[in-house]
């Protein structure tokens, strides 16, 4: 089991170096010092290196220790030494950093993020766990429907920092499309009312490009909440670098960019056809009647972006918060106490019909 | 001397003809008529007097006729166009408004109409000619004529008495039944929905994006294209319904129902 992941270790004790998103720099929790991102890549090009080509070697020869998961664990595990303490970390085939359950120091699998492998962005965390807890319990706030047991009682059961795969999709886009749209006149002639309808046949084509597009790109990860917590502020994509790993999970992807181009495609469809529906004005009705967009894919990246999970449970079920670990977006479905919400519609229903009988419009 | 016979036989057709306007002009049904003699003269009589008293106490007439053959009775086959046309024939109703009700009974296939004019055709609006209905023909079908047309003076002056105390001192009807009210919360519960509906959607803050809008370099947008180009022009024509034609003209308004016993 020959060192196939890196922990860093600060430079001054030893001590396990985080990633700290507020600072943007690797810190100690023992002496805390503080390094930059370059400084301490420098440091450990070497052992990343190493650590990337025993990985690959692994993975070649076939004698890596998922042989000997494949009969007890199936081939999706992978079992890693840690290079502090030597305890055995049982990961996914996807793990690309993750912290070590018995001396608790951040590790990363440089071998996932190796050669093509290598993701070309990365957004660092900006946020952190703090922010997130607190997230939640705004994300509670003001809801009227929500079971008060369900704030009150229930508990965070996990909460977890994860750079997330996501594709980046560019994308030129060529829209012919056809609207029909009305104005209309009314005017009163003895005891009829006249309404003057002018028809129109509205036709818009033109070309749009699109940007990095974000496409998940990891299965575990619920398509819907990744969409939700979007946007990312790409002004601070940065170039990848394994160091930003530290202290938090990562995988590599497990649906290819192929396989997320629909998606991305979809969207841009939409786009282009909202963007010449934008461009059309002075119609009282407008209708779609057709619509071709062709598109032509661009560049695809590949990146890893922040999001803080937080799993909370409540009457046996799980509910899943996602927050965008760089601009503190919260997502997550809640539930809806249904006693509150018969109540809240009797209370409007009767104020609101007594008013309305007060004033006699119906009358 | 064939010339002053003509003259004579003119004169006489013509007095003739003058003499039966008058009667019919002057023709009065009673408040309950019996043509082919399905009640006694007594019950007739009791009857009579009874829809006469209520009548007058409410200054609403209530009228029955029992005939063989409506089809006799009036120009139409359409046995509520021929109640309607002995109302209006006998002039019948009482007041500036003819206000009253005539129910009409034929037994040659037993059919029944009833007609409601003026204050009448709001006291018994369409939701409210059922219970008429359903006062008298139970009896009828048991052949209880007596019975029948009794039960139908008291229904109808009740429901009348209670209606006149729905008039107010302005003298608009109000109609039992807030109809205002039912609407006011109807509507309050409608929009009570949809904020409802507002706030759980709030609840729900995951939905799969199936745009790319922030993603679209503002730059990069060209159009190639910009037509717009006219058709034709449509016309819709709707009366306007003014309120004043249903309110006011209470001469003219009624309302009936009519069907088999």
């Amino acid at each position: 089991m020959s060192e196939q992941i890196t922990n860093y270790q600060c430079p001054s004790c030893t001590g396990p170096l985080h990633f700290n998103g507020g600072s943007g720099k690797l810190e100690c929790e023992y002496c805390n010092a503080v390094f930059e991102v370059a400084e301490i890549e420098a440091i450990y090009a070497e052992k990343e290196r190493t650590a990337t080509e025993n990985f690959n070697a692994a993975e070649n020869s076939n004698n890596s220790d998922t042989s000997q998961f494949s009969q007890d664990w199936g081939t999706d595990m992978k079992a890693y030494s840690c290079p502090s303490c030597g305890a055995e970390l049982i990961c996914d085939s996807t793990t690309a950093a993750t912290s070590c359950p018995y001396c608790g120091n951040p590790t990363v699998v440089p071998g996932q993020f190796g050669g093509a492998l290598k993701p070309d962005y990365i957004i660092p965390f900006k946020l952190d766990k703090a922010r997130a807890k607190n997230a939640l319990k705004e994300h509670y706030k003001g809801k009227i429907f929500l079971p008060s047991s369900f704030s009150k009682e229930n508990h965070i059961e996990e909460i977890k920092g994860v750079y997330v795969p996501f594709w980046l999709f560019d994308a030129k886009a060529d829209a012919r499309c056809v609207f029909h749209g009305t104005q209309s006149i009314t005017t009163t002639e003895g005891d009829y009312r006249v309404t003057t309808t002018s028809h129109f046949d509205i036709r818009r084509d033109g070309t749009l490009e699109f940007e990095k597009i974000p496409t998940d790109a990891s299965s575990k990860m619920p398509d819907d909440i990744m969409d939700s917590i979007e946007p990312f502020n790409y002004d601070e994509l940065k170039t990848f670098s394994t160091a930003y790993l530290s202290g938090y999970l990562a995988d590599k992807y497990d649906v290819s960019a192929e396989e997320s181009t629909s998606r991305a495609d979809a969207r841009c469809r939409q786009s282009a056809i909202d963007t010449m529906r934008n461009d059309i004005h002075g119609y009282e009705t407008l209708i779609e009647e057709s619509a071709d967009v062709s598109l032509v894919s661009g560049d695809v990246s590949y990146a890893l972006f922040p999001v803080w999970m937080l799993a909370t449970k409540w009457q046996d079920k799980t509910y899943l918060f996602a927050m965008n670990g760089q601009t503190g977006k919260l997502v997550g479905n809640l539930p809806i106490d249904k006693g509150r919400f018969f109540a809240v519609f009797a209370i409007i229903t009767v104020v609101l019909g007594i008013i309305l009988s007060l004033t006699g419009i119906f009358a | 001397m064939k010339k002053r016979l003509l003259f004579i036989v003119a004169l006489c057709l013509c007095f003739v003809t003058l003499l039966c306007t008058t009667i019919f002009a002057e023709a009065q049904l009673d408040y309950v008529t019996d043509d082919i003699g399905v009640l006694t003269y007594s019950e007739l009589d009791e009857l009579n007097d009874l829809a006469e008293d209520l009548s007058t106490e409410l200054d609403f007439g209530i009228y029955a006729l029992v005939v063989d053959d409506y089809l006799y009775y009036g120009d139409s086959s359409i046995i509520f166009e021929v109640a309607k046309e002995i109302y209006s024939d006998y002039d019948l109703g009482m007041g500036e408004n003819r206000d009253g009700v005539l129910l009409l009974l034929s037994t040659e296939d037993r059919d029944y109409s009833i007609y409601a004019s003026a204050f009448g055709s709001k006291v018994f609006s369409n939701s409210k000619i059922d219970i008429l209905e359903d006062s008298f023909l139970g009896n009828l079908k048991d052949d209880d004529w007596s019975g029948a047309i009794e039960s139908y003076i008291f229904t109808a002056y009740n429901m009348t008495d209670t209606a006149l105390s729905n008039v107010g001192e302005d003298g608009v009807y109000e109609e039992e039944g807030d109809y205002g009210t039912v609407l006011s919360f109807g509507v309050a519960a409608i929009i009570s929905l949809i904020i409802c509906f507002i706030l759980g959607m709030g609840m729900k803050s995951v939905s799969h994006k199936n745009e790319a809008n922030e993603y679209i370099l503002k730059n990069k947008i060209n159009f190639t294209r910009r037509n717009d180009r006219f058709t034709h022009t449509t016309v819709t024509r709707t009366k306007i319904e003014k309120k004043s034609d249903s309110d006011n003209d209470d001469s003219e308004s009624f309302s009936g129902s009519s069907g088999k016993f």
